[in-house]
């Protein structure tokens, strides 16, 4: 296979866009502007809405929808989705025929000079990649926060201000985005947690973590590590990136930002009282250190601005609480996860929800529904889902569009599902209330149903 | 981890051999007088040295050739062997009753000074420490007081030969070391002032070291050993000037200018090639270990940044601290000057070092101009 330097080279080589969603779209007009021969192809006929079909006309990119015609393979190179399995066909073929596959993380950093802090691990790595942002938006920088969170990456490369000051791109990536990334290489990387329960889904445990370590696989002495301490499974991390490590053990961690039970510490001095912080609960205290670990080299030297940045960074911990009810993690109890998805009340939401687990899932569905397509969300559901609990007013209607495809049960409210989940689901499932539906039927908002479902899962028997 | 090589840092290499060829005219130059004197051949130190330089180009290409990071793996048994060597060289020395410091290891053919052998073993140990505990070196208790130990071990039993003016440096790289791995400022000047202690007690114990201090203080006053040497010294370099007596013509190396062949070489050369002599060979010094400190940028890991930091410090190190001695900014110390004295240990760990080093460059990556966000 060539290396990457070579695979780098894109003008006049013609390649295939796999996946046509989200990130592919953003991938072929950076493919386009370099000056590649570009050919989008998506196996699902509506992947394109009318819009975006009138952009890639006008840009000039030739493109497919519904099935994979054979012109796919007249590529030297492709861009995979994260969301196609390694078992498609498509993706077999590519192989027997020898053409190189990346991810649309690996292309966007192709075209990116300005430093990248990618964020992964099994919980908290939108609240972290936030928080990041957050702690850069000052004069000093222009962090892009990108990657698993709304923009792709590579609609970030894209839409970029070339004037901008400083620019830095906050990547949020899941496992599967760090698949196929044969040179990706975050300046600083933030490695969270990873939770060992995900054997059904993937071949092995070393797999899946294998995959979550390719944020460091191609790092340097140059570049920095950040991982939990306190993971056991991240404690013995191989790399060649400078490591450093933060921990909820006071007096464990060496790193800058450290933990004394009771205030964040800057170099060994109290920089804020947990009692201050926005952001509540243990995992959050986590994200806090890993998120402020991370961006330690970035703070200015010079006294005055640094003063400056360090207020900045007081102001966004006293204010900052978090993106609620956006795949909110909740809680664990007794092995199982409770997410809180109350802001996904339309079907993109629900696809991108539950397609950001690998764990099997109990899905909450229901509500008031606003005429979405549910059967759009039989393939995920049969991949990904253990358990579909649907609830609310247009229940009967949503059963309509799944059944028979999808076995699922009704249910009056949240508090029949929740019930239902923690007596049925194993250690290692998720529970993902992702309605898909408006909130009116039952709530005044999509906030006030989030708030109940947390209030619920706090209730629960530990 | 797949890892594409690269070839071999060329201006290290030539640097290095540049060096070497220059120290041979110059050794041979400095030693014949002295070679004819005490054994009837002027080219007695010459065809020695070329021998220990035959053994150290082979144990250089063998360690260009050999992964460096099996050196990290080795680091444990490279360190005790090390020690074991230096408790050898004392023991052999006590058993026997003799008056000269303990610093050689007979092994029947040729004689080892353990003292650089210990020196090369510290710096590995010492990288793959710092490579492996990270910013866990900012602990005082598990981090760095383990890494003082080791050291203290390995410096105090060349302190005892004794050795005071290895031991430094070998201290001195340690440090440098360290604050690259990023042990805390505040550590390391405790420490430091705790080393200064017990290095003025240990001079003001030790009746040779107060003495040399003395006459360091004022040369002139001591019309004998020390204070005759480095006034014998500083005469070749006055003879010499700025364009030297010419290659060959130094009148100090004839029996007058003790050591004109190791501790002292760099007088000759100042006196034959004067100031711009000196000046070129601390110039090639120099590039070298600038050389040295851009690879050490572009290491493919932490433990190869920090072994190539190690290794070229002690090299250059040595050149600096030869060239002060010689010229009478230090005190009298007996430190070869790397590649060009005569004394085989340190010319062949010398270009072991350069071999290690030249290994690791073979692995760099091109991130020299990456900046760090550390």
């Amino acid at each position: 296979m060539e290396s990457v330097n070579q695979l780098q080279s894109l003008d006049d080589r013609r390649v295939t866009v796999l996946g046509a969603r989200r990130s592919g779209l953003a991938a072929a007009e950076l493919l386009q502007h370099a000056g590649a021969r570009v050919f989008l192809s998506d196996v699902s006929a509506d992947a394109l809405t009318e819009q975006e079909e009138r952009v890639l006309h006008g840009q000039g990119i030739p493109f497919e929808t519904g099935g994979h015609s054979d012109r796919v393979y007249e590529a030297s190179l492709a861009i995979v989705s994260p969301g196609i399995p390694a078992s498609a066909p498509v993706i077999r073929e590519m192989e027997s025929r020898d053409i190189p596959m990346i991810s649309e993380i690996e292309l966007a950093s192709w075209f990116v000079e300005d430093p990248v802090i990618a964020i992964t691990g099994s919980n908290g790595k939108t609240t972290t990649s936030t928080l990041i942002a957050e702690f850069l938006g000052t004069q000093f920088y222009t962090p892009y926060l990108c990657g698993n969170i709304g923009n792709s990456f590579a609609d970030a490369v894209n839409s970029r201000d070339e004037q901008a000051v400083s620019p830095v791109y906050v990547v949020e990536v899941s496992s599967f985005q760090l698949e196929r990334v044969p040179g990706f290489r975050p300046d600083v990387g933030v490695f969270l947690n990873v939770t060992p329960d995900h054997l059904d889904r993937y071949e092995s445990f070393r797999d899946y973590l294998a995959a979550k370590l390719n944020i460091t696989v191609h790092q340097t002495t140059r570049d920095l590590l950040v991982y939990n301490m306190d993971d056991p499974e991240l404690s013995a991390i191989e790399t060649r990136a400078r490591l450093r490590g933060f921990s909820l053990i006071p007096g464990r961690s060496q790193a800058p930002f450290t933990w004394d039970g009771t205030s964040v510490l800057l170099d060994q001095q109290p920089l804020l009282p947990y009692a201050e912080c926005a952001l509540r609960g243990q995992h959050n205290l986590a994200n806090i250190l890993a998120g402020l670990n991370a961006i330690a080299g970035f703070i200015p030297s010079d006294p005055d601005q640094r003063q400056e940045f360090l207020d900045h960074l007081l102001h966004v911990l006293r204010h900052f609480s978090g993106i609620a009810h956006r795949l909110e993690y909740v809680e664990t109890v007794r092995g199982v996860a409770y997410y809180n998805d109350s802001k996904a009340t339309n079907i993109n939401s629900v696809e991108y929800a539950i397609g950001s687990f690998r764990n099997p899932i109990f899905l909450i569905l229901g509500g008031y529904d606003k005429n979405g397509d549910f059967t759009r969300l039989i393939p995920g559901i049969k991949k990904y889902v253990k358990e579909t609990l649907v609830i609310g007013r247009d229940r009967f209607k949503i059963r309509a569009m799944l059944e028979p495809e999808v076995p699922l049960r009704l249910m009056e409210g949240l508090a029949d599902a929740i019930a239902y989940s923690s007596a049925h689901a194993a250690t290692g499932d998720v529970v993902l209330l992702s309605p898909g539906c408006a909130s009116f039927d039952q709530y005044n908002n999509y906030e006030e149903r989030g708030n109940h479902f947390k209030q619920l899962v706090e209730q629960l028997p530990s | 981890m797949k890892r594409t090589r690269t070839p071999y840092d060329r201006p290290t290499f030539i640097l290095t051999f540049l060096l070497i060829g220059f120290g041979m005219v110059m050794l041979y130059s400095a030693s014949s007088t002295i070679a004819v004197d005490e054994f009837g051949s002027a080219g007695y130190f010459l065809k020695r040295h070329i021998v220990r330089f035959l053994i150290g180009a082979v144990l250089m290409v063998g360690f260009m050739r050999f992964n460096y990071r099996y050196l990290e793996k080795l680091s444990p048994l490279i360190y005790l062997g090390s020690v074991l060597l230096l408790l050898a060289t004392l023991g052999y020395s006590w058993s026997h009753h003799l008056d000269s410091p303990a610093r050689w290891l007979h092994l029947g053919l040729f004689n080892v000074q353990t003292a650089d052998v210990a020196k090369f073993a510290m710096v590995v140990y010492l990288a793959a420490y710092l490579a492996h505990r990270q910013e866990g070196i900012r602990d005082l208790k598990h981090g760095l007081l383990p890494a003082l130990i080791m050291m203290s071990i390995c410096i105090g039993l060349i302190i005892i030969q004794p050795d005071f003016s290895t031991a430094f440096t070998i201290g001195a790289i340690a440090f440098i070391l360290l604050y690259l791995g990023r042990a805390k400022v505040g550590h390391l000047l405790a420490v430091v002032a705790v080393f200064a202690v017990i290095g003025a007690s240990v001079v003001y114990t030790s009746p040779y070291k107060l003495q040399r201090l003395e006459t360091y203080l004022n040369p002139g006053a001591d019309g004998s050993n020390t204070g005759y040497q480095i006034t014998q010294s500083l005469i070749s370099l006055g003879n010499g000037g700025l364009l030297g007596m010419g290659l060959g013509d130094s009148y100090e190396k004839n029996l007058f200018l003790p050591e004109p062949h190791t501790d002292f070489i760099f007088a000759i050369i100042g006196e034959e090639l004067g100031f711009i002599g000196t000046a070129g060979i601390l110039t090639l010094f120099l590039l070298l270990y600038m050389q040295i400190l851009r690879l050490a940028r572009s290491a493919p890991d932490l433990f190869g940044m920090y072994l190539t930091v190690g290794l070229g410090t002690a090299i250059f190190l040595y050149a600096v601290i030869h060239a002060g001695v010689v010229t009478g900014l230090l005190p009298t110390t007996g430190l070869p000057l790397p590649f060009i004295s005569y004394g085989g240990s340190h010319l062949i760990t010398s270009m072991v070092s350069i071999g290690v080093i030249l290994n690791i460059s073979s692995y760099r990556s091109d991130d020299e101009e990456r900046r760090a966000w550390w």
